[in-house]
């Protein structure tokens, strides 16, 4: 699902429960993914350097936006780095990436002494440890 | 009628509470969520026991046991900690965001944060202040993205970092907010001892995303949750984030903060958030992904 705020797009991936925050540019390559279109052709439709199209696509993958996101070479060209060092902030791609908390991990970090603990459970507070049973119990 | 039990609901959601004694009814009773009402009402509902063992007091939710071998501070600790997360994950009317919430100047300042990043201790230093008080748990969201109050009375962690101990805030002659407040600022920061305050201010969807990772509902209902934060950033909020040291020490920069959160234009802000990852040019050339 998709949510415009202030010129940014948040997305929300239910299957991973990821939520992300394309900023201007990054939202524009990813709304040009279509699945079809090469990166050249995203580059010259979003009007912006096919290499930073290239990046940015990457990590529209990595961050599970494309559901067929091509391998990106490894190793950085660091001449075209360093043609791209007069490039403003505002023109680069920028991809913020969050994992949904589930209810208890919005609220605590850690698991009180005599609570019962386990893998579906944040750690136990400093202090104690999951103690092993039928169910643990941070002891 | 059962005389060691209490039932009731609160934001919608049932619950009841069966103990073994009367001494820890009364204790209970201090520990149920703000605004709950008696009665059987309110779906879904849980069921909880909290009673005497040979090795301390025990808590079961149902089938399921919470904690035992509990002092009674730990026991309510842990029904009171179970129950707001049930009431919270279940709440129709509201997205519940765990924070710290106080009023200045018809606006909310709300600072997200888990147990222990010390939202109680800056949601208090913020009242001596002047501020007016909305929750130290949980940022209540309606539809419309505006905040209500959870104000119930506020926990402090005894010295040491033992159990939690009750204080009214009237006892801290603050004052209680009753009325919905749109939201005015955001603040994401943690204790850290010697820390400086620097803040950073954070983009509107950085925002929303800090919102949510502090956000109970997030899993369960996410078309919800994604829309209902978008609106609340959506008016004239400011969000930043900074690590802090002593509460006192961070008060005025957050009056200040939640007081000019329409234009911004006296906060001393830093730079731009760290966290953000920057596209960086790469050789060759494919064909893109399709979006999901």
């Amino acid at each position: 699902m998709a949510q415009e705020v202030d010129g940014e797009t948040l997305l929300y991936v239910e299957a991973t429960h990821q939520a992300s925050c394309l900023n201007g540019p990054a939202a524009r390559i990813w709304a040009l993914c279509d699945g079809e279109r090469t990166v050249e052709a995203i580059a010259a439709g979003a009007e912006m350097d096919p290499d930073v199209v290239q990046q940015a696509v990457k990590q529209l993958g990595e961050a599970g936006l494309l559901e067929n996101a091509a391998e990106a070479p490894a190793g950085v060209d660091l001449r075209r780095r360093r043609m791209l060092v007069g490039v403003g902030l505002a023109a680069i791609p920028i991809i913020l990436l969050v994992t949904a908390p589930t209810a208890r991990a919005a609220t605590s970090q850690c698991t009180p002494p005599g609570s019962i603990c386990g893998p579906q459970e944040p750690p136990c507070c400093t202090g104690s440890t999951c103690q092993p049973g039928p169910t643990g119990t941070c002891l | 009628m059962n005389k060691l039990r209490v039932s009731g609901s609160a934001f919608g959601v049932g619950f009841s509470v069966q103990v073994d004694t009367p001494g820890l009814l009364a204790e209970v009773r201090r520990r149920l969520p703000p605004t709950w009402r008696p009665g059987a009402g309110g779906q879904p509902r849980r069921r909880y026991a909290v009673m005497h063992a040979a090795d301390g007091l025990r808590v079961d939710a149902g089938d399921e046991t919470l904690g035992r071998g509990l002092s009674h501070a730990g026991a309510m600790d842990v029904l009171e900690s179970d129950l707001q997360l049930f009431v919270a994950q279940h709440a129709r009317a509201f997205v519940f965001v765990h924070a710290g919430v106080v009023g200045v100047g018809g606006r909310a300042l709300v600072i997200p944060g888990t147990s222990g990043a010390g939202k109680t201790t800056l949601v208090s230093a913020l009242l001596r202040a002047g501020a007016i008080y909305y929750s130290d748990e949980y940022a209540l969201l309606d539809a419309r993205g505006r905040v209500h109050p959870y104000a119930r009375a506020l926990s402090v962690r005894a010295a040491g970092g033992g159990s939690k101990v009750r204080v009214p805030v009237d006892r801290t002659r603050g004052r209680t907010g009753r009325t919905p407040l749109p939201l005015g600022a955001v603040v994401l920061t943690e204790y850290c001892k010697g820390g400086r305050w620097k803040p950073v201010r954070m983009t509107r969807g950085e925002v929303v995303l800090g919102l949510l990772s502090h956000t109970v509902p997030a899993r369960e209902r996410p078309r919800e949750v994604m829309a209902t934060l978008a609106r609340a950033v959506g008016g004239a909020t400011l969000g930043v984030r900074s690590v802090r040291g002593a509460a006192g020490g961070v008060v005025r920069a957050l009056l200040t903060l939640a007081g000019g959160g329409r234009s911004g234009a006296r906060l001393p802000l830093h730079g731009h958030p760290a966290r953000v990852r920057p596209a960086a040019p790469a050789p060759g050339r494919r064909g893109s992904g399709s979006r999901r």
